[in-house]
């Protein structure tokens, strides 16, 4: 997968924007092989970005392709098979549903992809200490938990780019180190990319190039 | 259960819990309950409206759809010995009607009929079985009586017997009777009489002499009452017979009709009897009653069939209204599952089939209500002297269908709706 920025600007950044970034209005191609870490402070559209690149929001300036294909021309079934197949998404708001167990948080999206993991789903909540909350409804996590199952749930299902915004926010050291393992390993096992957003610190994953946004 | 089925089996149960997650549950039920209610009201009374409006439709046994008609017989008339017949304009005019298919004149006999019952006749002309009761029935019976003929095209004849088409040369006269006559002398005339009761199936074999006599002189033929006729309140000949005798003996032209059968598309026609009792005309009202009564419970099935189909309408606005209301509690989920990449066609799927699983389960109720209160509603007409048969109308099958296929489509386009609404990125 070869994601192509073509002088890419969301439209609430265009009053605002006046610090130099590699990204906006800047031509930029993101292949699926490869780890991208973007760094910026919080309002220089990190979220924007990732919300753009998954197709979640259309108000922006400029282009931007998916293997060529530009972005303008998929329509919702286009973007949810997209979202199904080949772009897996880490939330910064999560977007779980608080009712439901996080083994049926977990479960929504396997049923859906309907493939073979690896890591399977299980090891990986057993890895992030979830194993014992695996019953537990969502609502009744505290928010560095829930982050860790919003990981788990992005990493069960097939991805050529992974996108992630601000995946460690509410995570220890220890914990971030086993989601930054898992992420390789998926990553590897899949032949896959991330695109990583982060306030500017260094993680213990290998990237291939940083940024700034 | 191979892996695939057991994944859209859990997928199915997951996306249950996400989009109705049950707050709305007691209030779609309430609405399914008058779903069905109305829903039997409603094809109920269109199938009994069917099956009465089948009954009293032409050529169906009833016989409500003809009609004798004669002019009513005045003290005028009576003065002036003027016949109350029906000329041929007034027959012209009848038979423009809208109300009309068909109009027959009686043929009435300007010769004298007289009948002697005698066994002797039915022998020479008869080898069947029959012969010795009613031979029987003739000794026992001697019996001399002034009668009357008429005749009716042979088209107007509810039997036609098989010996029907009348020569000289026939061994005898065939004789239609009506089985009301037969029925008064039965239970009225033989008991008082304390003669011998005739069962329909010797009827046939009941046979005299007729002798008709005119002022060019008198002949005397074999004759036999070659059926029983519910139409006709009458003693109906052959009209070859008719005329042949009006030749022989009468030597004049049969008179206008003063009756005439009338064959009518709606016997419970209210323009049909406006007609005929401004005209001043009367008919055999009894036959008719059907037909009033057929009016009257169309009114009657009417009025509930339209509470029905309010009740339907409300019901369908409820369960709409519901269920927008479950998707709007379900749009942020509906939102999410889209960001998932639950795309729209699989929860449009999902939604869809959850709707027909309702709509089969209403379908399901509302039949098993109907098995039981049709039967029952049949049982009351067949009381009532309508021979409706229990048959499902194809009619309120279709009714039943349209009725649950615009409501899946209702839901269907609330569905559409809820999921472009909420479709992200738009």
């Amino acid at each position: 997968m070869q994601i192509e920025l073509d002088s890419l600007m969301p439209k609430p950044l265009i009053e605002v924007f006046s610090w130099h970034s590699d990204i906006w209005r800047r031509n930029v191609c993101f292949e699926s092989g490869k780890r991208y870490q973007l760094d910026a402070p919080s309002g220089n559209g990190k979220t924007s970005l990732i919300n753009l690149l998954c197709g979640l929001r259309g108000d922006y300036e400029g282009d931007w392709r998916i293997d060529g294909r530009s972005a303008a021309g998929y329509d919702p079934i286009d973007w949810c098979a997209l979202r199904r197949r080949r772009m897996a998404v880490m939330f910064q708001d999560l977007r779980l549903l608080p009712e439901l167990t996080v083994d049926e948080n977990i479960r929504l999206k396997t049923v859906l992809t309907e493939t073979a993991l690896t890591p399977a789903p299980a090891s990986m909540l057993a890895a992030l200490g979830l194993e014992s909350l695996n019953g537990r409804t969502v609502g009744s996590l505290s928010w560095g938990e829930r982050q860790r199952v919003a990981l788990v749930r992005a990493l069960s299902q097939p991805f050529d780019m992974l996108l992630l915004d601000e995946p460690f926010s509410h995570l220890d050291a220890d914990n971030t180190g086993i989601a930054c393992e898992l992420i390789d390993q998926a990553c590897r096992e899949r032949g896959a990319g991330f695109i990583m957003t982060s306030l500017g610190y260094d993680y213990p994953l290998v990237t291939d190039q940083r940024l700034k946004l | 259960m191979s892996r695939n089925a057991a994944n859209r089996k859990q997928r199915r149960r997951l996306l249950n819990r996400v989009l109705f997650s049950g707050r709305s549950r007691f209030q779609a039920l309430a609405a399914m309950t008058s779903f069905v209610f109305g829903l039997v009201l409603l094809l109920v009374s269109l199938n009994l409206a069917i099956g009465i409006y089948r009954a009293t439709r032409p050529d169906h046994g009833m016989h409500a759809d003809y009609l004798i008609v004669n002019k009513r017989v005045s003290i005028g008339g009576m003065l002036t010995s003027m016949r109350p017949t029906f000329s041929e304009r007034e027959i012209e005019r009848l038979r423009a009607q809208p109300f009309v298919v068909d109009v027959g004149e009686f043929t009435t006999s300007r010769f004298r009929v007289s009948l002697i019952a005698d066994p002797a006749a039915s022998r020479p002309t008869d080898a069947s079985d029959d012969v010795s009761p009613a031979a029987g029935i003739g000794m026992e019976m001697p019996l001399y009586t002034d009668l009357f003929f008429e005749s009716v095209p042979n088209r107007f004849l509810d039997i036609v017997p098989h010996n029907w088409d009348w020569t000289p040369e026939a061994p005898h006269v065939p004789i239609i009777l009506a089985r009301e006559f037969l029925n008064l002398y039965n239970f009225s005339f033989a008991l008082a009489q304390g003669l011998p009761q005739i069962p329909e199936s010797l009827v046939g074999a009941m046979a005299g002499w007729v002798t008709i006599s005119g002022p060019h002189g008198e002949r005397t033929l074999p004759a036999r009452v070659a059926g029983l006729s519910d139409r006709f309140p009458s003693i109906i000949v052959p009209a070859s017979f008719m005329r042949w005798g009006h030749d022989q003996v009468a030597r004049q032209r049969p008179e206008r009709p003063s009756r005439l059968i009338v064959k009518t598309g709606r016997p419970a026609d209210s323009v049909m009897l406006d007609y005929f009792s401004s005209h001043d005309y009367q008919i055999n009202s009894e036959r008719l009653r059907a037909g009033q009564f057929g009016r009257m419970a169309f009114v009657a099935l009417g009025v509930v069939g339209g509470v029905g189909t309010l009740f339907v309408l409300l019901a369908v606005l409820l369960l709409i209204l519901i269920y927008r209301l479950q998707l709007a509690e379900a749009a942020p989920r509906i939102g999410l599952l889209l960001q998932l990449g639950y795309s729209p066609p699989i929860l449009t799927r999902h939604m869809l089939r959850r709707c027909w699983i309702s709509v089969s389960f209403i379908a399901l109720i509302t039949a098993g209500v109907l098995t039981v209160v049709l039967p029952a509603g049949y049982r009351r007409l067949h009381d009532l002297g309508f021979d409706t048969g229990q048959t499902l109308a194809p009619g309120t099958l279709i009714a039943g269908v349209a009725v649950l296929g615009v409501t899946t489509l209702a839901h269907w386009i609330t569905i559409r709706h809820a999921i472009t609404a909420n479709n992200p990125g738009t």
